[in-house]
């Protein structure tokens, strides 16, 4: 961090902000609900999904396969709550979630 | 737009963080004190030796006596043998239409020993995942979601931090809260590896209660054929309802060490006891490896003759009680012990810095005008009654252990609620009582609380640090000793957190 950079957020600190300024912030704030929902809620069901699927799929007995799939969801859920903040808008996360979950839940019918 | 999102990742971490801080310290805390729950456990119980080696044979026959005794109508019993770092802890613990049965028994007298009452190192054991007075269930879940915002902060932070590095090396002492951000960073990223580990492997530990789902997919709701199949073994089989004496179960336990060529056994348990189809089964050592629970010798509890010997049946199953036994750490020596205690104190560190940061900024930012609102002196107060008031109320915990009556009904209860009525008063004071002196304090109530502990054992026991070196117990002396030197650190912070005040009459600079 550059010293400029610190001082123009001081001094944005000391004006205090106008009307269009806190619209912003609250949806800019909004958004980062709508984000976390997506990852903890969103993420929890594709990941299920995945551990359900991956249990059924692995090519070893049964149990060993339920293992190792539950070893996986933590890293799973991991990398599909940070797509769910990198992706470019909160809709675009919950519609991925969506696009996931589909041949997720496809192959599970398929399997079971 | 790189800013802003640089900017909303500095909102997230110190919001989310301040929240969870609370738990993370709570969770950091008694989880790195439970690294020395045998320890913390016979310190607590100062009637009783905590020398000696540990003789698996002799307190095995006493405790097969002692339930042959008093436990016939149990299904199970449950045998703990003593080990090295506990060679007087026998317990036996078995169930039937009285009640659930706990008891501690002496090596070589097949009786009851007596000792105050008390949860010892267990309830900072059981604090570290169950938290206190709400169902377990829930408090697993909360520190799941902990954990789990734990792992993700992880990894996005080694994404996003690109000087991590550059910042690792950095630290720029003196009374500036930059000191402080420095800390916080350092012991970030010097404790990271460490960090991950215990925070997937902690998940990895209550695996199947956060994501069940896999197991009622293969197995639907008999759990405990899944739990055969994964441990490659069963341990019991139906009760013949026929009765037969056992066989001596110290029998049994020289076959297990002969193959594993070990001193010691671990935990034994026995099936039907009394019946034709009883069955024994002997679990490896924990010290012998990291794996949780590697392999289980079954014995027919009639014959006294080895029916399997049971490794973990695969890799999946391997991987698994491998991460479980990483997390509870029991297989590390003495060295590696206290080396993981202090990775442990760092993570606490990592934490609880963020939190004193917090705090730190805001006096800076009110000292320059505007005042605190009313939530953000809430803040200030939960992080100190976190960041010191858990410390404090530890003390009290050690304290009330010394202090409170032998004889009073539900002592152990009393202990906890000590500890609790303690953390309470440091939250009601902090409301009251703020600013930068309020911590100083606070880190002064620390240091002579845990002071006073040897103090308090010296006075009130037979195993003052005195008489114990004179004994030979040198666990109590080493407990003493430990206490004392955390007091000093808690008297470094004070001083520490002392200098602030004059610090920023020199000028705080952004």
């Amino acid at each position: 961090m550059g010293k400029s950079k610190a001082g123009r957020s001081n001094a944005a600190r000391s004006v205090s902000p106008s009307a269009q300024q806190i619209a912003q912030r609250r949806q800019k704030r909004w958004a980062v609900l709508m984000r976390s929902l997506a990852a903890m809620f969103g993420g929890y069901a594709v990941t299920t999904l995945a551990v359900v699927c991956l249990s059924a799929a692995l090519p070893m007995a049964p149990a060993f396969a339920v293992i190792t799939a539950t070893l996986l969801s933590f890293l799973i859920l991991a990398v599909i709550a940070m797509w769910c903040f990198a992706a470019k808008t909160a809709a675009r996360a919950w519609l991925g979630l969506l696009l996931m979950s589909l041949p997720l839940a496809a192959l599970y019918g398929v399997m079971r | 737009m790189k800013g802003g999102f640089r900017k909303s990742m500095t909102w997230l971490h110190t919001w989310s963080g301040l929240v969870l801080g609370w738990f993370l310290v709570l969770v950091f805390l008694c989880g790195t004190a439970s690294y020395f729950r045998p320890e913390i456990s016979q310190y607590m119980r100062p009637e009783l030796s905590a020398a000696g080696e540990p003789e698996t044979l002799k307190a095995l026959d006493s405790a097969q006596d002692y339930l042959q005794r008093e436990g016939m109508q149990a299904e199970h019993w449950f045998i703990t043998l003593p080990t090295e770092r506990e060679p007087q802890r026998l317990r036996v613990f078995w169930s039937d239409e009285d009640g659930r049965h706990f008891e501690q028994l002496g090596v070589d007298s097949a009786k009851t020993v007596q000792a105050r009452e008390t949860r010892g190192g267990d309830f900072f054991y059981r604090l570290h995942f169950d938290l206190y007075a709400i169902p377990a269930l829930w408090a697993r879940c909360i520190v799941g979601i902990c954990a789990m915002f734990m792992l993700v902060a992880i990894i996005t932070g080694v994404i996003a931090h690109r000087k991590i590095f550059k910042d690792f090396f950095t630290f720029r002492r003196g009374a500036h809260q930059k000191a402080w951000l420095d800390a916080h960073n350092v012991m970030a990223v010097f404790g990271l590896p460490f960090h991950l580990l215990m925070t997937y492997t902690g998940l990895v530990s209550l695996m199947f209660l956060y994501f069940p789902w896999g197991m009622v997919s293969e197995f639907g709701s008999d759990r405990e054929a899944f739990f055969e199949e994964a441990q490659g073994y069963s341990d019991h089989i139906e009760a013949a309802g026929q009765s037969a004496p056992l066989a001596r179960f110290s029998t049994m336990a020289e076959t297990a060490m002969s193959h594993w060529q070990s001193e010691t056994v671990g935990r034994v348990q026995v099936h039907d006891p009394g019946d034709a189809n009883a069955r024994v089964s002997i679990e490896v050592p924990d010290t012998r490896q990291v794996t949780y629970r590697a392999e289980t010798l079954v014995f027919d509890g009639v014959s006294g003759e080895l029916l399997s010997a049971n490794p973990l049946p695969s890799l999946a199953s391997h991987t698994y009680g491998f991460f479980y036994g990483l997390h509870l750490g029991r297989f590390a020596d003495t060295g590696l012990r206290w080396l993981l205690f202090l990775a442990g104190i760092g993570g606490t560190g990592m934490v609880a810095t963020g939190l004193i940061l917090w705090s730190q900024k805001r006096y800076s930012r009110w000292q320059s005008g505007s005042g605190p609102t009313v939530m953000y002196r809430l803040i200030d107060a939960l992080n100190r009654t976190v960041v010191l008031g858990l410390p404090v109320a530890m003390a009290s915990f050690f304290i009330a252990n010394r202090l409170l009556p032998i004889e009073l009904t539900e002592r152990q209860h009393w202990e906890e609620r000590s500890f609790m009525l303690v953390w309470a008063a440091v939250l009601l004071l902090s409301l009251c009582y703020q600013g930068r002196q309020a911590w100083r304090h606070l880190a002064l109530v620390a240091t002579l609380g845990f002071a006073s502990v040897p103090a308090v054992s010296a006075l009130t026991t037979q195993r003052g640090m005195l008489s114990s070196i004179q004994q030979g117990e040198w666990l109590f002396v080493g407990m003493d000793a430990a206490l004392l030197v955390i007091a000093i650190v808690f008297a470094a912070l004070a001083w520490h957190l002392g200098r602030h005040k004059k610090a920023t009459l020199r000028g705080d600079q952004p």
